[in-house]
Formats: structure tokens, C-alpha cells, sequence
């Protein structure tokens, strides 16, 4: 449970996992969607893949994720995105605000 | 094939059981009658009964070794991970209901019919909490051929099934606690087929939402 929640504890694996949710990509596809290297992008998928809420299926060169997460986990990301777990201090300010718009 | 720990932890659970029921049973005067409300109970049925649960516990670990010989090498990790929490979390769950049947015939826990039913009620909804809850985490064959369905519907199709187990067996438990009793099968028999219609209609998108692509 330790993995899963130091997975959940971050906001780019989180944004991973939201994605993941809408349907199955490739790491190529997910990295159009951060500014971020791709070692580092990897470490989230590697952090992302121990706690099981992932599964990468490789076929060629290509590695396609697939979201895998228990029903219980998928309540512990919600949970984690409504509190803003992991967010800057502005980020959280600025979630505060947009929500009392 | 199988989380090593989590087949010690079963075999350790099935044979204290076993020796559990067993002890119990030389304690009786007559196995084919044993006290349900404590030894001095008239309400009697056969000790046999106290077997149902670790039996229940093997037919319940007859799903992990099926997908074993069902599924292909390539799933092999993802089982081992679902076996092992599907294998410790049945293990307990029997063993806390055998306990619970054993601590009744003792006389040790006498709680009246009423209890009985609404600790069922709990019982089978947090049975179908846990399963619900790893269900989501189920091996996902490849797709072989064009008639089976992608990985990802069945892994749809998994997650959507997984709320509603959750779902059902929350309302078991909160219903066990609060609901009273004359209302449990109007609610519980209509949630039931509530659920049923869900899961229908959800396969039907699915279908739909495939035969689109």
C-alpha cells in the first residue's frame, strides 16, 4: 500500500493515470502531454508499474500503458486530485480560488 | 504461478481450519448433532456444517489455478499479483466466518437470530467489497483474434463490474446495520437486479462502442 500511495503522491502520476483512464496510450502519446524529459517520465511509469496501477504492454519497440487500478485506488486518486496532494503551494492556492469562483 | 507468501498464508489458514473444526467435533458427544447457541442449545445441526468453510475456501482458490490454465504465459506476473491478494483476502474472510461459527457452537458469542442475519448481511457485503475491489486487477488475456474482445474493454468491462460489486456490498453492510429487516428483500432484491440491468447495459456499450471502431 506504501507504493500506492507514494505513486498517488504526485501530480504528474496522477495526470499519467487521468489519462490512462480515458483510454490506452503509448509512452510516446502520454509524453505529448508533459514538458518533461523522458528519463523522468520514465521513473514515473517505472514508480506507476510497481505499485500495480499500470501494466505496459510491449509490442515491437513500443510499450503500451494501460491503466490497472483497484476500485479502492481509483478512490484514493480522486481523493488525492480534490485535495491537491503534492501540488505547489500557488497551485493549491490557485485550485482554492477556481473552486470558490 | 502463485505469491509464494500468500499460498503459506493459505495453507497455514486452511489447516487451522481444519484442526479447529476437527478439535470441535471430539468435543461432541454426537458429531451429528452440534449446539448452534452454545452447548446447552437445543437448536442442533450436523457438525458437517462446520467443514462448509474451509471447503468454501478451496472452491474459491479453484479461480486463481482455472486462469493459470486458461491464460498465456505473457500474464503470468499480473495473476500472481491478483492471486495473492484474491488468496489472502478469501483466506481471512473464511477464517473469521469459521471462528465466528466456532465461538457460536462454544457458547463463547450467543447472539440472537436477528444478529445472526444482519452479521450475514455484513458478511456478504464485505465479501463483495473485496472482491469488487481487486476485480479491476484481474489478468487481461491478449487479444488472439478479431472475435475476442481488446484488452482494454475487458479491462473496461472489469473496472465496471469491480464499482458495482463495491457498490452492492457497501449497501449490504450499511443495509445490514440500519435498514429493518422486513425491508431487506424489497431493497436488496431490487438493488440486485438494479445492478444485473447495469452490468447488461454496460456490456451492450461496450459491444456498441466496439463495433463503431
Amino acid at each position: 500500500m506504501n507504493l500506492v500511495f507514494k505513486a498517488l503522491s504526485d501530480p504528474t502520476r496522477r495526470q499519467i493515470l487521468h489519462l490512462l483512464r480515458i483510454k490506452p496510450m503509448t509512452a510516446g502519446d502520454l509524453a505529448e502531454h508533459f514538458s518533461l524529459a523522458k528519463a523522468t517520465l520514465s521513473g514515473h511509469f517505472a514508480i506507476l508499474r510497481e505499485a500495480d496501477l499500470i501494466e505496459g504492454n510491449k509490442s515491437g519497440t513500443v510499450i503500451t500503458y494501460m491503466l490497472k487500478v483497484s476500485v479502492l485506488e481509483e478512490a484514493l486518486l480522486a481523493f488525492a486530485e480534490t485535495v491537491g496532494i503534492g501540488l505547489p503551494k500557488p497551485m493549491l492556492l490557485k485550485k482554492a480560488t477556481g473552486k470558490a469562483k | 504461478m502463485i505469491d509464494r507468501k500468500a499460498l503459506w498464508i493459505f495453507i497455514a489458514i486452511i489447516l487451522a481450519m481444519t484442526g479447529a473444526t476437527i478439535w470441535q467435533l471430539s468435543l461432541l458427544p454426537d458429531w451429528r448433532h452440534m449446539p448452534l447457541g452454545g452447548p446447552a442449545s437445543h437448536n442442533t445441526v450436523s457438525g458437517l456444517v462446520l467443514f462448509a468453510a474451509p471447503v468454501s475456501l478451496l472452491f474459491l482458490m479453484v479461480s486463481p489455478f482455472i486462469q493459470w490454465l486458461a491464460l498465456p504465459k505473457e500474464t503470468l506476473p499480473s495473476l500472481r499479483r491478483w492471486s495473492g491478494k484474491w488468496i489472502v483476502s478469501m483466506s481471512v474472510l473464511m477464517a473469521l466466518l469459521q471462528a465466528f461459527v466456532l465461538a457460536r457452537s462454544l457458547g463463547i458469542v450467543s447472539p440472537s437470530g436477528l444478529n445472526t442475519a444482519r452479521g450475514g448481511s455484513m458478511i456478504i457485503g464485505i465479501m463483495l467489497i473485496i472482491i469488487g475491489n481487486i476485480t479491476p486487477k484481474m489478468p487481461v488475456p491478449p487479444q488472439r483474434n478479431s472475435v475476442q474482445p481488446d484488452p482494454w474493454t475487458v479491462s473496461r468491462r472489469l473496472r465496471f463490474g469491480g464499482k458495482l460489486f463495491v457498490g452492492l456490498g457497501l449497501v449490504f453492510v450499511l443495509g445490514g446495520v440500519l435498514l429493518p429487516i422486513e425491508y431487506w428483500e424489497p431493497v436488496f432484491g431490487s438493488l440486485m437486479l438494479t445492478a444485473l440491468a447495469a452490468g447488461i447495459w454496460y456490456s451492450i456499450k461496450l459491444r456498441h462502442e466496439r463495433s463503431l471502431q
